[in-house]
């Protein structure tokens, strides 16, 4: 018999009791196009977190363990809302045309949005991998009142670079000798301008290369800092392959952890915002 | 935040005290907009989750379909089964339990009483079931016992059960191992060369492996293997019987290699000569169907099909490629 995982686990702070939110789906404008975005409402919260998903090609991977951890904080009294950038999931916008100061934008957007449905609670910014690029990008610009970092990268090229790698990884097995190119040619094919298909996104030269100065906007917080430059708290977090596929997932189908339990990762990370409120960072005052 | 742009909306379901959560996608502009005016003339077509994936699929190739498909007049339904997606409910935690889940029928149940449901709340015709892989499975499994599914198309239908990967084969194991491997390593500074050799390395045990394969594949005869789905194949062979139209679409890569049994090769030429099952095979592409040559082939296969089967009201039944006419391969792989 299947043995089944529940988000329910003991719970890990007094005070924020475990409810039964409503999840709402809908769609932001934002550049022309429509942002599908979900909301874990909570009726009233301790705080809100925005998700910032990682890359196109991860994000479906990571989609399963992304929603039950957005359960689990709103089970917990924070209000979570999750989002697919522009040209991606159910958002609208062709993929192939975006930059990443378009998904910059959804993400400020989408920041906007929620802060303004209780600017009283703190707003926590979290991003994974891209997500968390972006999330600091914005961070730095000043929104948000803390910032967690799941597997940040030092540029977007990284994030791009390993996407591309697991591409070359099935084109090994699953094509001929003839129809498989070794890394370089599809570095060619990206500086000479020409799309590159990765998961079933065509990736463009401009992206390619905009991916390079795409990078963390200060030097890479390390793990043991726990405050941004003008003291608002931080904290980062590494994942390893045992948050797969969270992080890390296979293009193969082999994903034998398809629902793994995450709850010591997610109750880590929970305390840490639970702290964060506690302590009376961000909100109106 | 709206649940409805343009051609999509937002759609919530209840089944069992689970929420469920889809996209409906809606004929733009000269299509009837609300469900008493269609006068249940409109077949609609339902895409499942293809295996695990949500609703969107690899590279929002479901999106695209869905939209490509409302576009020529089929109103169209993506949902996320339980667990999956946005939808509520428990998933296994391994993906094998959820393989087993899905081969024993386990969300045949569901997907009959959505396309139930919507066909009656839209006042459709009928629903066409577009199931991928795993998602095949469970519409083969559905539409055998119910008539408001009209008619399949099956991407990659697979009629084997899957085995825990502990007693897969020592080859198997080492290549899912090697496949890790690779995609945790970037190729570069000579470890591209030794990915390359360790791929010609699998290529050659490979071929020696299917050599012993096929020696036993003819020692077996005609017979189907012992990992065989044979409920799923059952109803397989009732839904031919029956008449019920059916689309097969296989990717290039999915193409059994040398020893492995063709389950499409055998069952297709066996189904009643009455059966009205189609079949395409799509060149350069994956499993995924998302690569830009497999996208557009499922799409322009899957509206050539579903023009020649179930005209959509309004126009004219030829096929949407400049009366170019269907060519497919009938019960021919």
């Amino acid at each position: 018999m299947a043995r089944m995982v529940s988000d329910e686990i003991e719970g890990p702070s007094a005070g924020f009791g475990l409810n039964k939110p409503r999840e709402h789906a809908g769609y932001l404008e934002s550049g022309g196009a429509h942002l599908y975005a979900v909301l874990h409402e909570v009726a009233e919260p301790v705080a809100r977190v925005l998700l910032a998903g990682p890359f196109a090609a991860e994000r479906h991977f990571s989609y399963v363990p992304w929603v039950r951890w957005a359960r689990f904080l709103a089970a917990r009294g924070i209000e979570t809302l999750r989002f697919d950038y522009r040209g991606v999931g159910e958002s609208t916008g062709v993929f192939e045309e975006m930059a990443f100061g378009d998904w910059m934008e959804d993400l400020e957007l989408v920041a906007g949005w929620l802060k303004r449905r209780s600017p009283e609670a703190p707003l926590i910014l979290h991003g994974l991998e891209l997500g968390a690029l972006l999330a600091s990008k914005a961070f730095a610009g000043g929104l948000g009142d803390a910032l967690l970092l799941w597997s940040l990268p030092a540029n977007a090229n990284e994030v791009m670079r390993r996407s591309l790698s697991r591409r070359i990884a099935v084109d090994q097995f699953f094509k001929s000798a003839e129809e498989r190119k070794p890394l370089s040619a599809y570095l060619r094919q990206l500086d000479a301008g020409e799309p590159v298909e990765v998961e079933g996104y065509l990736w463009s030269g401009k992206l390619w290369r905009e991916s390079l100065r795409f990078e963390v906007p200060r030097a890479s917080p390390n793990q043991a800092e726990t405050a941004w430059d003008d003291g608002r708290p931080l904290r980062q977090v590494i994942l390893d392959r045992s948050a797969a596929p969270l992080v890390k997932g296979s293009s193969l189908g082999y994903i034998v952890s398809l629902n793994p339990d995450l709850n010591g990762l997610f109750s880590e990370n929970f305390e840490w915002m639970a702290r964060t409120v506690a302590a009376g960072y961000g909100g109106q005052q | 935040m709206k649940s409805a742009i343009g051609t999509r909306e937002i759609l919530e379901v209840e089944d069992g005290g689970i929420r469920l959560r889809g996209t409906f996608h809606n004929s733009p502009g000269g299509w009837p907009s609300s469900p008493t005016d269609r006068g249940g003339m409109q077949i609609g077509v339902f895409l499942l989750n293809p295996g695990v994936l949500p609703r969107a699929a690899t590279g929002n190739t479901a999106v695209y379909w869905a939209d490509s498909l409302a576009r020529r007049g089929y109103p169209s339904f993506r949902f996320d089964f339980p667990g999956l997606g946005d939808s509520d409910g428990e998933l296994p935690q391994e993906v094998i339990d959820f393989q087993t889940l899905v081969n024993e029928g386990g969300h045949a149940s569901i997907l009959s009483r959505l396309v139930s449901g919507l066909v009656e709340r839209f006042n459709l015709r009928g629903m066409v079931v577009l199931g991928h892989c795993a998602g095949a499975v469970s519409a083969i499994h559905a539409a055998v016992s119910n008539t408001s599914i009209k008619g399949l198309i099956l991407l990659d239908p697979y009629f084997h059960v899957q085995q825990k990967i502990g007693r897969r084969s020592v080859l198997s194991q080492w290549k899912q191992q090697h496949m890790r491997t690779l995609e945790s390593e970037p190729d570069g500074s000579g470890a591209g060369d030794r990915h390359r050799l360790r791929a010609a390395l699998y290529s050659g045990i490979h071929g020696v492996y299917g050599g012993l394969k096929s020696i036993r594949k003819l020692m077996r005869g005609k017979e189907l293997p012992d990992n065989a789905n044979l409920p799923l194949i059952r109803s397989w062979n009732q839904l031919g019987a029956g008449s019920l139209p059916m689309l097969v679409l296989r990717a290039g890569s999915s193409t059994p290699k040398s020893g492995e049994f063709d389950y499409l090769g055998y069952l297709l030429p066996r189904l009643n000569r009455e059966g009205r099952v189609s079949f395409r095979a799509i060149a350069a592409t994956t499993h995924s169907f998302a690569e830009p040559l497999g996208r557009e082939g499922v799409r322009e296969s899957a509206e050539e099909w579903l023009t020649a089967h179930f005209p959509a009201p309004g126009s004219s039944g030829t096929a949407p490629t400049g009366g170019r006419p269907v060519e497919f391969a009938e019960l021919v792989p």
